[in-house]
């Protein structure tokens, strides 16, 4: 019997040990190893001075700063909006499924489609925002000043409708005779969502948080589309663009690469784990 | 202190009519119960009072005055739900406490209230666990706590026992009662259990169907159902409703013929303009299994329950009569043909077969 069941947990074991867990695994080697700067040379053993080199470089505290400044904005932004739109849509109207389907449309949209659709909206020339008259110079997404906040406008679009269905999923999970007790007992309707909806919401608000900041920490494609190279410039160089830096940019430098993915890998389990432990906390709320 | 008054009160959902035209006055410090089967729209009744549910039409009146407009928690009245409808995040001291936060009761006044209501319901050494750590019975004290903490005006109640287990449900009953006596509060209670409402109400508001039926204290209601619902809803067995029709016997005194024999016709409705079709309403517990009787019937089965039997039986055209007996009487074999004798004549009952009501007796 457990013979049949290797089997059937065997292809997708191969796949992730070539995808994921080799690779993986390999990272902790690579940080180790640092390439030399001149072409066809060998990488050689440097053990963790290469470790303590990129962790105190400019570059990467600028990237980690970056990175927790992008989250900042993204996480809670995208939290209260979806929240937002979640309460709005969760009452019993005719045609509201057709607001549903609009606030949650955003999940079938990959970020290369938001990127250029936004992109297009800001382009200086032929874009919509200075046809508003909103046309600062630089231009929005050349400028050092606002690169970082107009990504995040993108990252926020483009993350809502996952945000809006959490919300909305949550918003349900909440009874209505309780808050029906809680109309009766006295409470105003905005009593009601600070003292009822949020307390009862609080594991799923943990839970998107959590989840909201993870895909925060590993956005690329947007920040890649957009402002690309420019990004240590223009301030947009989040975690993910260094590592993508560091093998596809003009001086490869694997070891590098791989020290600040261990970082980011550090940086998300952590966020995870505290998750688990709060999340086990609150599940006595289940009546 | 307050009254409560409906007003030609109609709801809708979609096409369903749930209440259609209800006129009651729920009198100052009266224990009312709403009693009638799942969805005769007794709970949607308690529903408008409380502001959860808007009427259609007709004016909810609380001490006089339109609530229609007025929001649930500008109401004074408080409920108990069903399903108690505790805040699950909350612990018990703090679900007491909600609705005197919500008004803004001050710190000390909110725990001396808690402490004391929480004293009255034995709920004193629970007061730090949440509900989830509660059995069902602590549960419905505590939803009842959080309902008279803050002393409204209305108490509405919705089958605030079903929950329970049936010997639970006896205790608990008896001490709503108490409370509310002692409390003098107006109250509201939806029930669809008889035994519940027959001893609990100073009166019963009957309904079926979005429709008051009867509204009565519980033994004019036994005594005097105003129509063949009412009677065939109370008492256990209810009433036996048979089929007949109004004539004379052959010595010329009017009876009501029935299939399987004739009963006297009361006196009280001797000489008055009596339907053609009625039912003869009579108790089970005024008929008795007697050689001499005037019906016959077939016996179907004999329920024992210790102390009486229950004796069902089929007239000839089929529809059922049952007798209630005393435990040590003899108890009639299945399939045996007996004869049954109407007690007391003059208390049957007559419904006219056409629209059901019954029939005014002088």
């Amino acid at each position: 019997m457990s013979l049949i069941a290797y089997c059937f947990i065997l292809p997708p074991l191969l796949v992730f040990s070539v995808f994921s867990f080799y690779p993986f695994l390999h990272n902790f080697k690579e940080a180790l190893y640092q390439t030399p700067p001149y072409p066809n040379e060998p990488s050689k053993y440097v053990g963790f001075h290469q470790v303590a080199q990129v962790l105190s470089s400019t570059q990467f505290v600028q990237s980690l700063t970056t990175t927790i400044l992008f989250s900042l904005i993204v996480v809670p932004i995208g939290l209260i909006l979806g929240l937002l739109l979640a309460v709005a849509a969760n009452r019993k109207l005719k045609a509201i499924g057709i607001y549903r389907t609009i606030f949650s449309s955003t999940v079938v949209t990959s970020v290369a489609i938001a990127a250029v659709i936004f992109g297009t909206f800001m382009d200086p020339v032929v874009g919509l925002l200075p046809w508003l008259g909103i046309n600062p110079m630089p231009p929005l997404l050349q400028n050092p000043t606002w690169a970082l906040l107009a990504v995040s406008v993108v990252t926020i679009w483009q993350g809502l409708g996952l945000s809006f269905i959490i919300m909305s999923a949550g918003l349900q999970s909440v009874p209505e005779d309780v808050l029906e007790a809680a109309e009766v007992d006295g409470a105003s309707p905005v009593a009601r969502f600070w003292h009822v909806t949020v307390p009862l919401l609080s594991p799923i608000l943990f839970f998107a948080l959590v989840v909201a900041t993870i895909s925060a920490f590993q956005s690329f494609g947007q920040i890649d589309l957009l402002t690309g190279s420019n990004s240590a410039y223009l301030h947009t160089d989040v975690l993910t663009y260094l590592i993508y830096q560091n093998i596809q940019g003009q001086a490869p430098n694997p070891g590098v690469a791989s020290v600040l993915s261990i970082v980011l890998f550090l940086l998300t389990l952590s966020l995870t784990l505290i998750q688990l432990r709060y999340v086990e906390r609150r599940v006595q709320y289940a009546l | 202190m307050a009254t409560i008054e409906f007003e030609n009160v109609s709801k809708r959902f979609g096409d369903s009519v749930a209440v259609d035209n209800l006129n009651l006055t729920v009198q100052d410090g009266e224990l009312l119960v709403l009693l009638g089967p799942s969805g005769c729209g007794k709970s949607t009744v308690l529903r408008m009072v409380a502001g959860l549910d808007e009427p259609d039409e007709g004016l909810i009146k609380i001490n006089q005055e339109t609530v229609n407009d007025v929001e649930p928690r500008d109401r004074d009245v408080a409920m108990v739900f069903q399903s108690y409808a505790l805040y699950p995040h909350l612990t018990v001291a703090r679900n007491l406490e909600f609705p005197l936060r919500r008004r803004g009761v001050e710190q000390a006044e909110r725990q001396k209230i808690v402490s004391d209501v929480a004293e009255t319901l034995q709920l004193t050494p629970l007061l730090e666990r949440k509900p989830a750590e509660l059995s069902g019975g602590q549960r419905q004290r505590v939803a009842l706590g959080r309902a008279i903490v803050r002393k409204p005006s209305v108490f509405l109640m919705d089958e605030p026992l079903s929950n329970l287990d049936a010997a639970l449900r006896v205790e608990t009953r008896a001490q709503i009662v108490a409370l509310q006596r002692r409390l003098m509060t107006t109250t509201m209670y939806v029930t669809h259990d008889q035994v519940e409402a027959m001893t609990m109400g100073d009166r019963i508001a009957v309904m079926k169907a979005g429709v008051l039926q009867q509204l009565a204290t519980p033994k004019v209601l036994y005594s005097l159902p105003a129509n063949v619902f009412v009677a065939g809803f109370l008492g256990n067995p209810p009433m036996n409703l048979l089929p007949g029709t109004v004539g004379s016997s052959t010595e010329g005194s009017p009876v009501i013929r029935l299939t399987g024999g004739e009963l006297p016709l009361p006196s009280a409705y001797v000489g008055l303009n009596l339907p053609e079709a009625v039912f003869a309403g009579v108790r089970p517990e005024a008929l008795t299994v007697d050689p001499d009787g005037s019906l016959s019937a077939v016996t179907t089965i004999a329920e024992v329950l210790g102390s009486e039997v229950h004796v069902i039986t089929a007239l000839p055209d089929g529809s059922h009569l049952i007798v209630r007996q005393d435990a040590d009487l003899p108890i009639p074999e299945r399939n045996e043909s007996i004869r049954i004798r109407a007690d007391d004549p003059e208390s049957i009952l007559l419904f006219d077969a056409l629209s059901g009501e019954r029939v005014q007796a002088r």
